[in-house]
């Protein structure tokens, strides 16, 4: 077996045996108990982040959640996979690469269901309204935004929910800390340049008029370049530091 | 010529330092072919030491070696020989063990599906039902069964029979035997059931606050050491009792000392529970602070 067919089959069983790990047991407990905030966090979440839909956020979204998921195994420990015979360069990216499709298989679940969602209601407002709200802008770029919009917001809230709740489960304090900060920092600064450079989008959704109307008059403002340079460097560093203590926590000891 | 290893686990002034607690220049060696068990007082730091070894917890200084080989560079192998029961289960609670056999078998390369198989019915574990459903000792002994089928040379146990009824508490013990037939096989185990090492060890290694107290062979124990019951205690006695225990009807110690004798005096060689109570009550109540007085708690 050459060496990279070797590497995709431990990175196949890592992903098995990763069905052992990551506080499984008692990430069911958290998440049915909490089901309701669960589902209001998501919300909100995705209301406050529909300020952009550059995709530039989506990306650092599984960014954040693929180093935070891989930050919260290794902080788990003994657990199947801290104990299995891999090696600690294995394990950060399996774990790093693991989490980041787990992210993407939650947020495709949802975009699916967030489509269904927005079609739902779109039929239910039009058997009481008598009028067709979901509406579809002329060129390609605004016809997704319009009719998809909403349900590409959420795909980043799963992102910004699993990081968060990597973050929740750091059992370093300090780590937590610098995770937070890094992931708040990276998605407002981007999320305000990218504002500021691609202008509005606006959702053709009845019901969320209001707050995507709250949300355009934020960002119609212009802001002057030097707190978002200042933003960027802080981000930059925020998740440089998160970066590194994701590599120390891997890094085997000389002992 | 390739130098034989005669030590399955080298710990060279390992420090650890976990805030409340530390342990500081341990030394130990684990003898390769033999059963070492560990014991030692809640808190004595067993865990901590296992969960060193396994890596899950970080050493500060120090060196292990495992079968001569350093840790770094030779991660793989090493995770490949060396297969761990916790004091909690580490795998999914949500899988069936069916589920997990295959999962296990993929991941490490000597995992033996066929003795798995036998040895979930010989423990009577359901197959069919997720863990989470099992009680907590059948749990425990589903870890031992994985642990064992991993095909590792080195097998460290922490508490593998604590919860776990004495018939299976026996089988397992058996179970730990048969695997030492091969002379390439070791064991480390702590417990605070004594009768299992009695039973089987090899060698005892006993832990208090961090520090090796007492690290021989079951022998050479066994002969140094001796229980005295006495209803008088001399001041000769005294001079040499370890743990002097005092109560209604008289004094229990141990010593090394294999000269005493007279009348009310009763020697033996003690159990390793009665040789742990005593060592551990030495640390805590030290022979020479015991009263003379024999009333007991009950103020007879």
């Amino acid at each position: 077996m050459n060496a990279i067919k070797r590497q995709f089959v431990d990175f196949f069983n890592y992903m098995r045996l990763s069905r052992c790990g990551v506080n499984a047991n008692a990430s069911r407990q958290k998440i049915s108990r909490n089901i309701i905030l669960y589902i209001l966090f998501f919300v909100v979440i995705a209301f406050v982040l529909s300020q952009t839909t550059s995709g530039v956020d989506f990306i650092f979204g599984a960014m954040i959640g693929g180093f935070l998921g891989a930050s919260l195994r290794a902080s788990i420990k003994p657990s199947a996979m801290s104990v299995a015979p891999f090696t600690p360069k294995q394990r950060m990216i399996f774990s790093f690469l693991s989490s980041v499709i787990i992210g993407l298989f939650y947020a495709f679940l949802i975009l699916i269901v967030s489509i269904i969602m927005v079609l739902f209601m779109a039929l239910v407002l039009f058997l009481i309204t008598g009028e067709n709200l979901l509406v579809f802008e002329a060129s390609v770029t605004q016809e997704f935004y319009s009719a998809y919009g909403y349900a590409y917001e959420m795909l980043l809230a799963v992102f910004v929910y699993f990081a968060l709740y990597a973050i929740s489960n750091l059992t370093n304090n300090r780590a937590r800390i610098i995770s937070g900060v890094s992931l708040i920092l990276t998605l407002e600064t981007f999320s305000l340049i990218m504002a500021n450079v691609c202008g509005n989008f606006e959702y053709s959704f009845y019901s969320f008029r209001i707050y995507c109307d709250v949300a355009e008059n934020i960002t119609t403002l212009s802001m002057p370049w030097i707190p978002i340079l200042i933003l960027s460097i802080a981000s930059a560093l925020a998740i440089a530091a998160a970066v590194a203590i994701t590599i120390m926590r891997y890094k085997t000891d000389k002992v | 010529m390739e130098e034989q290893v005669l030590n399955a686990l080298e710990i060279q002034n390992l420090c650890v330092n976990l805030g409340t607690f530390k342990i500081e220049n341990l030394n130990l060696n684990i003898i390769k072919g033999a059963i070492t068990g560990l014991i030692g007082a809640n808190g004595a730091g067993k865990s901590t030491l296992i969960k060193t070894v396994m890596r899950c917890v970080r050493a500060e200084s120090g060196k292990i070696l495992y079968g001569g080989k350093r840790f770094a560079g030779n991660e793989k192998q090493i995770l490949s020989s060396v297969a761990c029961v916790f004091d909690d289960v580490v795998f999914s609670v949500g899988s069936k063990p069916k589920t997990l056999k295959k999962i296990y078998s993929s991941v490490y390369p000597n995992f033996d599906g066929a003795k798995y198989d036998m040895l979930v019915e010989r423990f009577r574990l359901p197959q069919n039902i997720r863990v989470q459903k099992y009680s907590f000792g059948m749990k425990k002994k589903l870890s031992f069964v994985i642990a064992l089928c991993q095909g590792a040379e080195l097998l460290i146990l922490d508490e593998p029979t604590s919860g776990i009824d004495p018939y299976d508490r026996n089988e397992l013990t058996t179970l730990i035997q048969e695997y030492m037939l091969d002379e390439n096989h070791t064991v480390l185990f702590s417990t605070h059931i004594t009768e299992d090492l009695d039973k089987i060890a090899d060698y005892i290694v006993m832990m208090d606050d961090g520090r090796i107290t007492l690290n021989d062979s079951k022998d050479n124990i066994t002969q140094t050491y001796r229980l005295v019951r006495c209803t008088d205690l001399t001041d000769e006695m005294r001079t040499g009792a370890i743990g002097l225990k005092q109560d209604m009807f008289g004094y229990t110690f141990v010593t090394k000392d294999k000269n005493i004798s007279g009348e009310g005096v009763q020697v033996k060689t003690p159990t390793i529970e009665e040789l742990f109570v005593h060592l551990l009550g030495e640390r805590k109540n030290p022979a020479q602070d015991v009263g003379q007085s024999s009333q007991s708690i009950f103020g007879m």
